[in-house]
Parts: C-alpha cells; structure tokens; sequence
C-alpha cells in the first residue's frame, strides 16, 4: 500500500532499474561461461550424436547409416573386451583411491603431525605433474633392465629376471592400478582434509572421553559426518576410471595384446588410429561410453546413503 | 590454410585427402628440367622406381618425394666388427646364422618398440614384393597390394613374411618383455650394444643423435629372403621426408610458385642440405659429388653403402585404398594386438591373419554398398 507523501512512481522507476541491472550483471557474469559450454560442451556433443549416425572419415563425403554404428558396436568384441578392462578399474581404483586418501587425511588431521605440511605436499605433488611425466616416471619404475620396482624387490631377495611388468599381459593392467591410485590420492586427500576440518572438535572430545579409539572415531563420526564428500569423490572417480584413457596410452598404448585397452583408448584410435579414421563409429562408442556413465552416476546415487548427519 | 604443406599423416589420411582433390596434381613437375642440371628432367634423375612406386592416387601425383626414408635394420658396425659376425648376409639362411651367433652372445639379435608392434614390419613387410618378383608376379601383387584386392591377409606372400618372422622369434631374435619397450628404449637398447639390430627407420641417427655414443658407427642392412647370393635384396623406402603438397584452393600464381619452388627442392643442393639433417636423398646422382656424401648423415649413407653393395631394390608399401568400415580398423587391430604373441610363436599367425581376411571382406562388402 502507497505510504503518504511517498513518490511511489519514482521507487517504481527504481525497481525497474535494480531489476534491469541485476539481469545485466547475470549476464555478463554467466554469460562468457555460458556460451563457453555452448560452443565448446554441449554443441560438440550434439554434433557427435549426429556423427554416431554416419559412416565417416572426417574429409571425404559421409554417408548416412542409421543405427548401424550402434549395432556393429554391440557386435564388437573389443568393445565388450575393453569395457571389461574399465569395470576392473572402475572397482579398484576408487576403492582403493578413497581409503587410502580418508585415512591419510584423518591421520594429518587428527595427529597432529609436526612435518604435516610437508606431507600435504608430498601427496600432492602428483597432482600437478603433467599426465605425460606421471605415465614416464612410472614405465621407468617398471621397465625390466633399470626398474626401480625390480632393484626394490632384488633388496628383498626377490630375483624377477629383469621382468618387464608392462610386458606381461598378466600384469600391465594391476600395474596401472598403482598410478592410477598414487596420482589421484593427493587431491583427496586435500578434500577429506577439508571436510574433516568442518567436524566440531566437541564431538571427537566426547568420543574420547567415553573411550573411542580412532578407528571408531574415523568409522563412526568422520566419515558418517562427511558422507556427502565421499559420495560426490566416488562418483567423480568412477566416471574417471570409465573416461580416462591418457594414462594406458602413453605407458601401454593399449597392450600388450590390448590387455590394458579400455574404451576410451579404443575409441580415441578409431577415430584418430594411424590405419583408422571412422569418426562415426567413434561417436557411436562416444555415446555408449556416455549412457553408461549416466546409469554409473544413478547406480551411486541409489545404492550411496544419503543420510545428511547434522551435528 | 598454408599454401604448401609438409605431409605428416596420421596412417592413410593422407590417401584419403589426395582421393578428395585437396592438393593440386603434381604429374607434369617429373617432365620438367631439373634447374640444377640443364636438359635433364627430373623423371630420369630420381632413384630407379621411384616413379612407379610411388605414392599416387589413380596414376596422378600430388606430392613429389624430395627424400626418401629407408626401413630396415640399423646395427652398430664396431659391434659387428668385434664379434666377427657377418654385416651383410645374402641368403636366408646366412641371416639365421647371423641371428644365431649373436644369440648366441646373449644379445638380443633385433629389438623394436613393442608398445607400436607394427614396427616390426619395418624390417620384413618389404620381403612380400622381394618374394613376389622372385616368383614372376611383382606387377600383379604390387597392383593388388596398392588395392587391398583380396586374398590380402592370407595371400602367399603376406603369410610367407609371417612364416619367416615366428621362424627367428623361436629362434629367439626378439627381445624378453617386448611389449613393454618403446621407441627410445629399443634405441637405446642398440646403442648400448644389448641389441645387435633395431628394425626402425633412417632417421633413428638424427633422432638418437644426443646420445650416441663414442665409437659407434652407423650400419644398414636389409633382411635377405632369397636363397642364392644373385637374389636381389629390396629395401623399403617411402616418400614423406620432406616433400611439399600444394593445397588446390589457393589462387593460380600461388600454386604456380609453389610448384616451382617444388622443383627447386630437387635440387642436388638441397638433397645434400636435408642430408645433414638425415634425410636420405631420392637423387641418383647425388653420389656423384663426393662433397655430397660427405654431408649426409652416417645411418643414410649406411643405406646407400647397402644399396651399392648388393643386388639391391627401393619398394614401398603405400596404399591408394582406405576404408572408413570399423572391420578395416579392427582387422588391422587384431593384428597389432596379436603381433608379440604371432612372432614368438605363442600365437597362430594363420589363424590370426584369416580372421583378419574376414573382417577386410566386411570392410570391403560394406565400400561396394
């Protein structure tokens, strides 16, 4: 209601021009990102829907095929091969990923380490190596004639021949675990760290008065209390263990005998393979790959708890 | 878009894009005079076959090779010398003795990069032409190769040169832990002398050139699959080292400069400037000029030397067909997948490459469509 020798009309002209400023500032606050996404994220994807329908090399004229791409794929044993390769994956590294990183986070947090700055970064020192020095570090760690892995386990009177744990089609793929693991763990570490930090000291005080030990406090205060963080980590790590590729491509290039393919790599060489230029049916594993981590991302959000603890 | 571009494709994008009519026709620069040597053209100057098999779509040129690049097997002359072992075999049977003995030393006769297994075809995918001509059917195989024309995988030749490669892999030529090793360990690995051989190409001097070291001298040698001494002995060659194509959208005086300048990269100037850098020559006068040898680098002129001293045949392995099919691609997957275990025997390479025969014939069915 008009107050009483309030200008109404004027507070009116007002409004309007807060209103106008504020979509002005949305604008250029979301915009640049916005049309980022657009023209870097989400158009490329529509594109690659449309390539998934084509027979294609990328220079000569592409022919319309339908749903074939879709078909030869599901026929495709090295598709099914590879997809094996990432389920393997997909199950250890995450795992493995999040304990280790929420039991060393709970340790720098918790203990009270003098030098605990310098572990924070020593452990995340990997992270901010480029993916190319991680792969070469660890091919040197694992070559046969001057591993490190081999020196270290001669130390213990483990003689290995000089084994190439790359060579093997028995190893290659449990020895990219390791890097998998040892390249992701600092950056978790980091997170966990984070969260953890936002439990109130109160409650470890009462753990410990009434007798708990850290295992109990890390299984029955922390980690219930920063659920929320592991969940989103878990997921993060699966869809990485599913689209990451650039790991197995420059330590195993896929072998030996495409023991170590997975579904990323194949497709990344069939589109761009020396002897393989099919950017349809690349687009066609492209879509697949991206169905697959949509019912990943579901399958976590079902079966994860979702209880939100307050304290 | 560059007016000129140095061919660099990724595997047969290179076919596809000339089979698209990016790159201007090139065919008239073999009839035209060299400007280093007057009234000779550039047809009658260029190593012998060059011309026949070199890379072109449907009889047409769209790239002239101003160097060549040799593949076969590199191996270090000193090491050789001390160990008495024979540096230039002429038969089959006198490579697998020169296998034999160098095993015998516990060093690994031939190494290659595992991790790319398709390298071991540098020192063997050229022996199917060399088997051919022995038989009499070089014309037809090289016409049925350059097409892919089917039977391809399990051809007489294609499976003889697998036949051949699982023979010395049981001899136990090729290194322990193969797959595991990539371009510079293999390298590396001649360099140190822990492999008698590395089946890799020309280049590997100017690549590995920081760390070569003292005493170490550049050999060449192409595996011989005849069985008399008079056999001739192919080397593969291919074009790309340098050439210049033209893109075909560019305005006629541009592409008219360009061609002239294409020329101009024939000369015995630049064949010996590119020389330094280890590029093999494609002229065969080059040699003439003593000062020109002197320039290239010693793994090229390993190859020269080679070529000179044997009954001796350029070939290459280029292909006018491609397939955009994923059968093709897969076909050529399972081989590259299978390659370590078919060479040491672990693995049936007859029953490999009739898989691979299959998948070609999908591949194939699916173009005609």
């Amino acid at each position: 209601m008009a107050q009483p020798g309030v200008n109404t009309a004027g507070s009116g002209g007002l409004l309007r021009k807060n209103k106008v400023q504020k979509r002005i500032f949305i604008f250029f606050a979301i915009g640049p990102s916005f049309l980022g996404y657009l023209l870097f994220t989400l158009y490329p994807n529509i594109l690659s829907v449309y390539y998934s329908l084509l027979e294609w090399n990328g220079i000569s004229a592409s022919k319309f095929i339908g749903l074939d791409n879709y078909i030869y794929m599901f026929k495709d044993n090295f598709v099914w091969t590879s997809l094996y390769h990432n389920l393997i994956l997909m199950i250890t590294v995450p795992i493995l990923t999040i304990y280790i990183s929420v039991f060393l986070a709970y340790l720098l947090n918790n203990k009270g380490y003098l030098e605990s700055a310098f572990y924070k970064v020593l452990f995340f020192l990997p992270n901010v190596l480029a993916i190319v020095v991680v792969a070469l570090l660890w091919r040197f760690i694992y070559d046969g004639e001057y591993g490190m892995l081999n020196a270290f386990l001669k130390l213990f009177g483990i003689e290995t021949n000089n084994f190439y744990w790359l060579g093997d089609t028995r190893t290659a793929l449990w020895a990219i675990l390791p890097v998998s693991i040892w390249s992701g763990v600092g950056l978790y570490i980091i997170i966990f760290m984070n969260a953890m930090k936002g439990i109130p000291a109160s409650l470890y005080e009462s753990a410990i008065l009434d007798g708990a030990t850290h295992m109990q406090r890390l299984f029955k205060i922390t980690m219930p209390l920063i659920n929320p963080v592991i969940r989103v980590s878990a997921l993060f790590l699966v869809l990485g263990a599913f689209k990451g590729f650039e790991l197995i491509l420059i330590m195993t290039n896929g072998g030996p005998s495409g023991s170590t393919e997975v579904i990323g790599s194949y497709m990344f060489n069939m589109a761009f393979g020396k002897n393989s230029h099919n950017y349809g049916y690349a687009s066609a594993i492209g879509m697949f790959l991206f169905i697959i981590m949509v019912v990943a991302k579901m399958i976590i959000d079902k079966f994860s708890k979702r209880d939100e603890i307050e304290f | 878009m560059f007016d000129i571009i140095s061919p660099s494709f990724n595997g047969d994008a290179g076919t596809i894009a000339q089979k698209e009519g990016l790159f201007e026709e090139l065919t008239d620069l073999w009839d035209r005079e060299v400007p280093d040597k007057k009234g000779v053209k550039l047809k009658d100057v260029v190593l012998p076959n060059t011309m026949e098999y070199s890379a072109k779509i449907d009889g047409k040129f769209y790239q002239i090779p101003m160097g060549a690049y040799a593949l076969g097997l590199f191996y270090d002359k000193t090491l050789f010398e001390k160990n008495g072992w024979n540096q230039n075999p002429k038969t089959w049977d006198e490579f697998k003795k020169l296998v034999s003995d160098i095993k015998a030393k516990g060093i690994i006769p031939i190494t290659y990069p595992g991790v790319y297994p398709d390298y071991i075809y540098f020192g063997f995918r050229i022996k199917m032409f060399e088997m051919a001509e022995k038989k009499g059917t070089l014309d037809q195989f090289t016409k049925d190769y350059r097409s892919f024309k089917q039977p391809f995988y399990t051809s007489t030749e294609y499976k003889e040169m697998w036949n051949r490669i699982t023979e010395l892999g049981k001899m136990g030529a090729y290194p322990d832990g193969v797959a595991a090793i990539n371009h510079t360990q293999s390298q590396m690995q001649l360099l140190q002398g822990k492999a008698a051989m590395a089946a890799t190409g020309d280049w590997v001097e100017n690549e590995m050139k920081d760390s070569i070291p003292d005493g170490f001298k550049w050999g060449f040698m192409s595996i011989p699959f005849g069985d008399s001494a008079n056999d001739k002995i192919w080397i593969e060659n291919g074009i790309g080292a340098g050439s210049m194509m033209i893109w075909k959208n560019k305005p006629e005086n541009v592409k008219k400069w360009a061609k002239e300048f294409n020329l101009f990269l024939m000369t015995n100037e630049i064949q010996a400037f590119n020389g330094k850098f280890g590029i093999s020559p494609i002229r065969k006068d080059f040699a003439d000029d003593p000062k020109n040898l002197e320039q290239l680098q010693s793994a090229p002129r390993a190859v020269l030397e080679f070529a000179k001293n044997n009954k001796s045949q350029y070939g290459t392995t280029v292909q006018d067909v491609s397939f955009s099919h994923p059968s093709a691609a897969r076909a050529t997957k399972l081989l590259q997948d299978s390659i370590i275990d078919m060479a040491t025997g672990k693995k049936d390479s007859g029953a490999v490459l009739e898989e691979a025969e299959k998948l070609l014939k999908e591949a194939i069915d699916s173009s005609k469509k």
